[in-house]
């Protein structure tokens, strides 16, 4: 009888944090694993027709909505969260893993009306992990996909006014 | 495939030739007549509708849409209201534009009072304050419908910086369905999701066409559930290059595309096959008249031109400007939504000058030059017991 109720016990205890983890916030599939520090990979100059003086920041990569491309990206993540961080003290962009939409606040935006919050919200496709970044007006969509030390981007932006930039951005992991 | 050829470079040599033909004819019309002739067939209702309800200190921002159910019941699409800066010049009006700081898109606006119902003389009788919330994080709407062929009439609101298409029933007490996803963005092969819609256009059974739109470059077909069924990309020699209007119209039905920035209208069947194009009019909107014609209202001119079903320019009237005081609404500033009744009345709402205007058929106007409104099925109303 003892050893029953012990086996009860250790039944339950195995079990119990599954149960939470399934009611709770998590994310419901799997995303692969984007955690690292990145460096922004130069695209190599273009030969022939074409070439010429590189626009936008980075030698080519182009500017976003919200300043040039970073030049290294550190990209923190848990079960439930993914954390990218531009560097040079910009407010960390924060979305959850669970498609919700999660506002972050941004004392540095000077946007007439503002400061507005960032908005981010998340969703998987596949092996495709996509970020959607909005503050006021700006919009961005990044998709996220990687490949052992390779993390590609894929960049787009919407503004009252049209489409801006379509790029795609190459990352490398610092080893 | 060759008919179709020659019939778009028909089109072409037609728009093209009667266009310079007709806004020539109107210079001649109105220095002959001595009257403002700005406004075609039409005269503008003073102080139409009554604004009273901005709050103190604000007001109405950029008017992106306006549908009238009848014309005792006119919905009105609004981007939110402006906070008016510092001291506003004497005489002022009430309209953005006025103040000289550029269109009324500009600034960022407080969402408030997004959709009205005004009565026919302007008088406000509702205001969807409920849903104003949707509109936050995005401009607001960016234009309002409700389908002819639907007897429950429900309204439909585009919200372009929001990827979505929302559906609230008619009294405005239920937000039935959001089409797209909030807030996310899919490309031209994406089934659920917009890419900055524009505009809806619906056949009789319910089946819907949607211009998709600022981001994306095409035109989605639904069923009247809602279902994809299939999309089109453009069929004239470039991509579409903002998708910003769409009707449908004629017998066998036909849909019209405004294709904006590439200044042209795209005519598709209906299981959107493409058909021809008409070149030289940029339409910021896009309508069926009841009398078998399509009205458009051209960016570039700001003027309204009258179609014919093959792309031929029948009429055109409109001066481009800022609106001046409450009684001189004879100027336009992008029209961004047209409707008319069924009475003649016609409907404009400008997301530039920042106004909502009616105008009424001149006495002995020709009524060919006028807009008619595509009636809309009786209202379903429930029995008792039901």
């Amino acid at each position: 009888m003892r050893r029953a109720v012990l086996l009860s016990f250790a039944a339950l205890a195995l079990t119990a944090p599954v149960a939470l983890y399934g009611q709770g916030p998590g994310p419901t599939v799997k995303v692969p694993n984007f955690a690292g520090n990145w460096v922004y990979q130069v695209p190599p100059p273009v030969e022939g027709r074409g070439a010429g003086p590189r626009v936008g920041g980075l030698d080519g990569g182009g500017y976003t909505n919200w300043g040039p491309v970073a030049a290294t990206l550190i990209i923190t993540q848990t079960a439930t969260e993914i954390t990218l961080d531009r560097g040079s003290g910009e407010t960390k962009w924060v979305y959850r893993l669970d498609g919700t939409e999660l506002v972050i606040p941004d004392p540095s935006n000077k946007e007439p009306g503002g400061p507005y919050p960032f908005k981010t919200k998340t969703r998987v496709d596949g092996a495709k992990l996509i970020l959607y970044t909005r503050q006021g007006l700006n919009q961005q969509r990044d998709i996220l996909t990687v490949n052992g030390n390779v993390l590609n981007m894929t960049r787009d932006t919407e503004t009252p006014p049209g489409s801006g930039i379509d790029i795609k951005l190459v990352y490398s992991k610092a080893i | 495939m060759r008919r179709l050829a020659v019939s778009s470079i028909g089109s072409l040599l037609a728009v093209s030739v009667l266009w310079s033909l007709n806004l020539a004819a109107q210079r001649d019309d109105g220095a002959r007549g001595g009257a403002d002739l700005s406004l075609g067939p039409y005269e503008p209702v003073a102080d139409w509708p009554i604004h009273d309800w901005a709050r103190p200190g604000y007001i109405w921002g950029s008017q992106s849409g306006i549908f009238p159910e009848s014309s005792n019941r006119v919905f009105l699409a609004s981007r939110g209201e402006l906070k008016v800066p510092g001291t506003p010049p004497r005489n002022f009006n009430g309209v953005w534009a006025a103040l000289g700081l550029g269109g009324a898109t500009t600034p960022l606006p407080e969402f408030r009072n997004c959709i009205v119902i005004v009565d026919g003389k302007g008088k406000m009788i509702e205001s969807w304050t409920q849903w104003d919330h949707l509109f936050e994080g995005g401009r607001g709407p960016h234009q309002i419908y409700i389908s002819p062929y639907d007897p429950e009439r429900r309204v439909w609101v585009v919200d372009d910086m929001r990827h979505v298409i929302f559906i609230f029933s008619n009294d405005g007490k239920m937000l039935l369905k959001t089409l797209g996803e909030l807030d996310e963005f899919g490309d031209n092969d994406d089934e659920k999701r917009f890419r900055r819609p524009t505009d809806i256009a619906w056949l009789p059974d319910g089946t819907f066409f949607v211009a998709d739109g600022y981001g994306n470059k095409r035109v989605v077909k639904f069923d009247k559930e809602g279902k994809f069924l299939k999309r089109a990309l453009s069929g004239a020699p470039t991509p579409f290059n903002t998708v910003h209007g769409i009707a449908v119209a004629g017998s066998p039905p036909r849909v019209f595309v405004s294709d904006r920035s590439n200044r042209r209208i795209q005519v598709f069947d209906t299981d959107l096959n493409f058909i021809e194009y008409w070149p030289n009019i940029a339409p910021h909107t896009i309508v069926a008249s009841a009398d078998g014609h399509i009205w458009a209202y051209d960016q570039t001119s700001e003027k309204m031109a009258k179609f014919d079903l093959s792309g031929h320019l029948e009429y055109s009237f409109g001066t481009s400007g800022v609106n001046g005081t409450g009684s001189d609404q004879t100027k336009f500033w992008g029209v961004h939504q047209i409707a008319a009744d069924s009475d003649g009345n016609l409907y404009v709402a400008e997301v530039f000058n920042g106004r909502a205007d009616k105008f009424v058929p001149r006495p002995g106007a020709d009524p060919k030059t006028l807009v008619w409104g595509q009636p809309l099925m009786p209202k379903r109303t429930t029995r008792p017991g039901n």
